[in-house]
């Protein structure tokens, strides 16, 4: 076979595969949650490790049959990520994450998704093995096909996510595997390998054209407000935030925790869902209604106290706040929005629903992520809005392992630094109990306050509390008596109650709303007066605010806190409480079983091949790579969102630098000798450059925050690269080293790196949430350090 | 012969083995889930004694009637759990002769036990077939003071206003504004708030004159549903 066109093979199957991944990621997110991102990444290297695996085991009758063999794999490639996709959707294999603790056999389900998405990612990684072991010497150059088509597919995917939908977006990477295939046909079975080519890419059009039905967790809101009475899909986009959808219905109407004293009609909304989750609803607003709804909310805090020209909303959304500000005579509105498709649709499509509101001349709509415009903006303003948080009667974890840059300590200091010297930062929680997001939100406003050198929290914070929210309010200057007054007049004319107010009393708490479990009082004045720190150990569930080194503003469960619940609510219920981090855990412990599986088997096997191999350095080095590699490359993920805007963007960009930068410095290790020093001096120079990053790469990322567009992008690159570059050649240059000390061993070597890989990708998550990028970027550079170290253990073979 | 008429007698008589005996089943729901969490209130109990849960769940789940927790009754509802009922129906004090508005028939159970005590129950359900569905049943079960409408349940029930007392079944973001002017000057209202899949908190409502004030109640816990087919 022609090595130009193997090249373009390898290419074309490493495209394919990354952009199977991020389809995947997407349609996932859709059907489920966004918690299955790490799944897929670590049984798409579960594929690869397993293959090493059948490869260090068959490794002389696949090498024997490589050229029938190729066209074979990457037809089977192909047509298995069809199937899976067919597949995960139908009774058989479709789970449900609310039901994977209740004993109800889901765990099975998903153990078939990791099969069905194992598969796909097994066959092409086979065909990926047998070339690179076929062509050991000249490993550099097809690493760089592979790792060059892998970035390159990654941002593809992203892209392309802008036109397919999610299960029509994964059938684009099965179709460029079958029509790879055509490239390397033989003789011997060329006609019915082109009748299954034509017979599945047929089968894609058609797909495309007409995308089968995905059924949703029964449990997302979107799937709820369908069982309504004239329930309808009136707009579906897709793209790489989600699928956004526009659904109407006659009984559709939002009005969050509305006052009791509210006595007008509440108007029927359209609402927006992204991914079937709840989004916001179309805002029915109208320039010549009489009053807003949010008036009688605790949302209009702010407004109570005074009249507020300049606003700045962020994650604007569907618009309530915007309209609302409007409605309570504001001048300017400055309204952040990330999601580019939503605002796309409520500037054309939606827009006569909201009475033109984002054309109004004092709104200013900003398409882009909040901290961004934060970091760039000259202006003051005198509200800084965030949009409420939580869930009616509180969430059930679901959004525990996501990023949530903009709840962070570092963000509450930036909105602190836009305000005008009388203004305020507003934000509104659900209520939930056992009590999580309020006293999170208490103790990161008592921590902005003691970062801006003010002690007298007390003067500064204020809260008022409905039946159902509760809105904080932290206020540059002390609030004054009269700001007290007209806050004690609101709650009155709402039957709100004060939560926080300078020269509050007891009783005044719950003069309109009583509560069955008062600790909320006793709590909140703890984390503002006593011994904060005390109640973060203390307390059942994480309170400490959220960094942006831990952006994990709604994972609340802490491990020793499992029994406690377990007490209170029972067992059952302990994951309807915090589902998100217990999925996490169980999709870890699943895929390392499989992973010790696949790494046990093939070490058992190749013991028989007799002592003196060195089989222990090629343990500890490659695992030491694997680790090291995936760790960076799940912290570098999950620091980008910030940078990016959202999970597929900094997953396929983040991939796709990584990748190619890899590949750039794999293919420049084709030329150096791998001997000792040299590997020891790249390794070294690794070690060293992550344990800069460790300590200096989130005071960095803050100033390259406020560069412009295309600088900060460059300099994004610059600094995913320069490690990227020297990471990606140790893994060649070890492979070579290898083929010197034990060649028998090298498809052990690739499968111990695969298999590391994928533990690691899915315990970083989990590590992250724990103790922060930083350490994970420090236990990346201890991982290097080690396979640094693992050299001596092979210093009389390789000198 | 006389074997043959042993063994269709042993035949009909099989299926008795493995009948439940609801009345036990119930009288043991009484006693464990509601009695023993603290529902003392006498006309409560003895109407959840009195009726039949298992008339009022999917044939597949007639099996769990009885057990402590909410049960799928189609079209992503639930009838609640056993102790939520209970204590949904004694914190509205209910009263011979009074007038009780239910949002959100569902199943048609918790107007039925409501039906056991006071005079007349409006009940209103937002799925038209799960509507349909509760009235035929009420209807079969003899209820005579039931009354159940297909509608959204926002509107409340003007006609038949003011009620004495309002019990939400369905959770809700908001207290639709009708129902609070529909609701008696010393009325209660009391709404469920949370998914009804998790752990949910009841918040009583009590209207004074003009003056509206709300208190929340215990957490309530129960056993997850199992998957819909």
């Amino acid at each position: 076979m022609k090595r130009g066109v193997l090249s373009v093979a390898i290419f074309l199957l490493s495209a394919a595969l990354i952009a199977y991944q991020v389809a995947i990621i997407q349609l996932l997110s859709l059907m489920q949650w966004n918690h299955y991102a790490s799944m897929i990444i670590s049984v798409a290297l579960l594929g690869f490790g397993a293959a090493g695996s059948l490869l260090s085991l068959k490794r002389d009758w696949l090498l024997a049959h490589v050229d029938k063999l190729l066209p074979l794999l990457l037809m089977g490639c192909g047509f298995t990520m069809i199937l899976a996709i067919e597949l995960c959707r139908s009774n058989f294999a479709r789970f449900d994450s609310y039901l994977l603790f209740t004993g109800s056999g889901e765990w099975l389900r998903l153990l078939i998704n990791y099969i069905l998405f194992f598969i796909p990612f097994f066959i092409g990684a086979l065909a990926l093995g047998i070339v690179f072991t076929k062509n050991v010497e000249k490993i550099g150059k097809f690493y760089f096909s592979n790792l060059a088509g892998s970035g390159v597919g990654a941002v593809l995917a992203a892209l392309l996510a802008w036109h397919f939908f999610p299960a029509s977006l994964a059938m684009l990477p099965a179709a460029v595997v079958i029509i790879t295939t055509l490239f390397l046909l033989q003789r011997n079975n060329r006609w019915v390998l082109i009748v299954m080519a034509f017979s599945a890419t047929a089968f894609i059009v058609y797909r495309i054209n007409k995308p089968a039905d995905i059924q949703l967790s029964e449990y997302k809101s979107l799937s709820k407000t369908m069982n309504l009475p004239a329930a309808q899909v009136l707009i579906q986009e897709p793209g790489p935030y989600g699928l956004v959808q526009v659904v109407s219905a006659d009984a559709l109407r939002y009005a969050p925790g509305l006052s009791l004293a509210f006595d007008k009609e509440v108007a029927v909304n359209k609402v927006i869902f992204n991914n079937g989750d709840w989004f916001g609803p179309v805002d029915s607003w109208n320039s010549a209604d009489s009053f807003h709804l949010l008036d009688y909310t605790t949302i209009a805090l702010p407004y109570a106290l005074k009249k507020r020209d300049t606003v700045l909303v962020l994650n604007a959304g569907t618009g309530l706040n915007i309209s609302h500000a409007l409605k309570n005579n504001a001048s300017l509105v400055d309204a952040v929005e990330p999601h580019r498709g939503v605002a796309k649709l409520l500037l054309n499509e939606l827009a006569a629903d909201t009475d033109s509101l984002f054309y109004q001349p004092q709104v200013k709509l900003h398409i882009t992520e909040p901290r961004s415009f934060l970091s760039s903006v000259n202006k003051k303003y005198d509200l800084v809005q965030l949009p409420m948080i939580g869930a009616f009667g509180g969430g059930v974890g679901l959004y525990a392992m996501r990023e949530e840059y903009d709840l962070t300590k570092e963000a509450f200091v930036n909105m602190w630094d836009v305000l005008k010297d009388d203004g305020v930062i507003s934000i509104t929680t659900w209520m939930d109990y056992p009590f999580r997001n309020s006293l999170k939100i208490t103790a990161t406003l008592a921590e902005l306050l003691e970062e801006a050198g003010l002690t007298r929290y007390q003067s500064h914070l204020a809260a008022v509390r409905s039946w159902a929210t509760i809105t904080y309010l932290v206020k540059k200057s002390a609030f004054t008596s009269a700001d007290t007054a007209a806050i004690r007049g609101f709650c009155n004319n709402y039957f709100f109650d004060p939560l926080l107010l300078p020269g509050l009393t007891r009783q005044e708490r719950m003069t309109y709303n009583a509560l069955s479990d008062s600790a909320i009082f006793s709590y909140t004045d703890e984390l503002l007066t006593g011994n904060r720190e005390k109640l973060y150990d203390d307390y059942g569930f994480h309170i400490k605010p959220a960094t942006d080194d831990k952006p994990y503003f709604s994972q609340f469960l802490r491990r020793k806190s499992l029994s406690q619940l377990s007490d209170v609510f029972g067992s059952q219920n302990v994951s309807f409480i915090e589902l998100g981090w217990l999925i996490s855990v169980l999709t870890f412990l699943q895929i390392t079983l499989l992973a010790v599986f696949l790494i046990l088997l093939p070490l058992l096997k190749l013991q028989k091949i007799g002592k003196g191999d060195k089989k222990s350095w090629t343990l500890i080095y490659f695992s030491g790579l694997g680790i090291g590699y995936m760790f960076f490359e799940i912290v570098m993920i999950q620091k980008f969102i910030l940078f990016f805007g959202n999970p597929v963007y900094a997953t396929a960009i983040v991939i796709c630098v990584m990748l190619l930068a890899s590949g750039a410095g794999s293919y420049y290790s084709s030329g150096i000798l791998s001997n000792r020093v040299t590997m020891q001096r790249i390794l070294l120079m690794i070690f060293l450059l992550l344990a800069v990053y460790t300590f200096f790469l989130s005071p960095l990322l803050n100033q390259v925050f406020s560069f412009p567009g295309l600088v900060k992008l460059f300099v994004s690159i610059l600094i995913i690269a320069c490690p990227a570059v020297l990471m990606g050649m140790p893994f060649p240059l070890g492979l070579r080293a290898q083929s010197l000390i034990e060649e028998k061993n090298i498809p052990w070597a690739w499968g111990i790196n695969g298999c590391m890989s994928v533990i690691s990708a899915a315990f970083a998550t989990l590590l992250t949430v724990e103790v922060g990028f930083s350490i994970v970027i420090m236990l990346a550079a201890i991982s290097y350090g080690i396979s640094t170290v693992s050299m001596f253990l092979v210093k009389e073979r390789i000198y | 012969m006389r074997t043959v008429t042993l063994i269709m007698s042993f035949g009909l008589l099989l299926p008795l083995f493995f009948m439940q005996d609801y009345t036990k089943l119930r009288e043991e729901m009484v006693k464990t889930q509601i009695e023993n969490r603290g529902i003392k209130d006498s006309s409560t109990l003895a109407a959840l004694r009195k009726v039949a849960r298992h008339s009022f769940v999917p044939k597949a789940q007639v099996h769990y009637a009885y057990e402590d927790r909410p049960l799928p009754i189609g079209h992503g509802q639930t009838i609640s759990q056993p102790y939520i009922v209970a204590y949904m129906t004694e914190i509205i004090k209910p009263k011979p002769g009074q007038k009780v508005l239910e949002i959100g028939t569902g199943s048609g159970y918790q107007a039925a036990v409501l039906a056991e005590i006071v005079g007349k129950v409006y009940t209103i359900e937002i799925v038209e077939e799960l509507g349909k569905q509760a009235s035929t049943r009420l209807k079969e079960l003899g209820y005579k003071n039931i009354e159940v409408k297909t509608a959204d349940g926002y509107q409340g029930w003007k006609e038949h206003a003011p009620f004495d007392a309002i019990v939400v079944t369905a959770a809700a973001e908001f207290i639709p504004p009708p129902l609070k002017e529909q609701l008696k000057d010393g009325g209660r209202m009391i709404i469920p708030v949370g998914s009804p899949y998790m752990t949910q908190q009841l918040m009583l409502i009590e209207k004074t004159g003009n003056k509206f004030t709300t208190s929340s109640k215990m957490p309530v816990r129960f056993v997850p549903f199992k998957r819909s087919q």
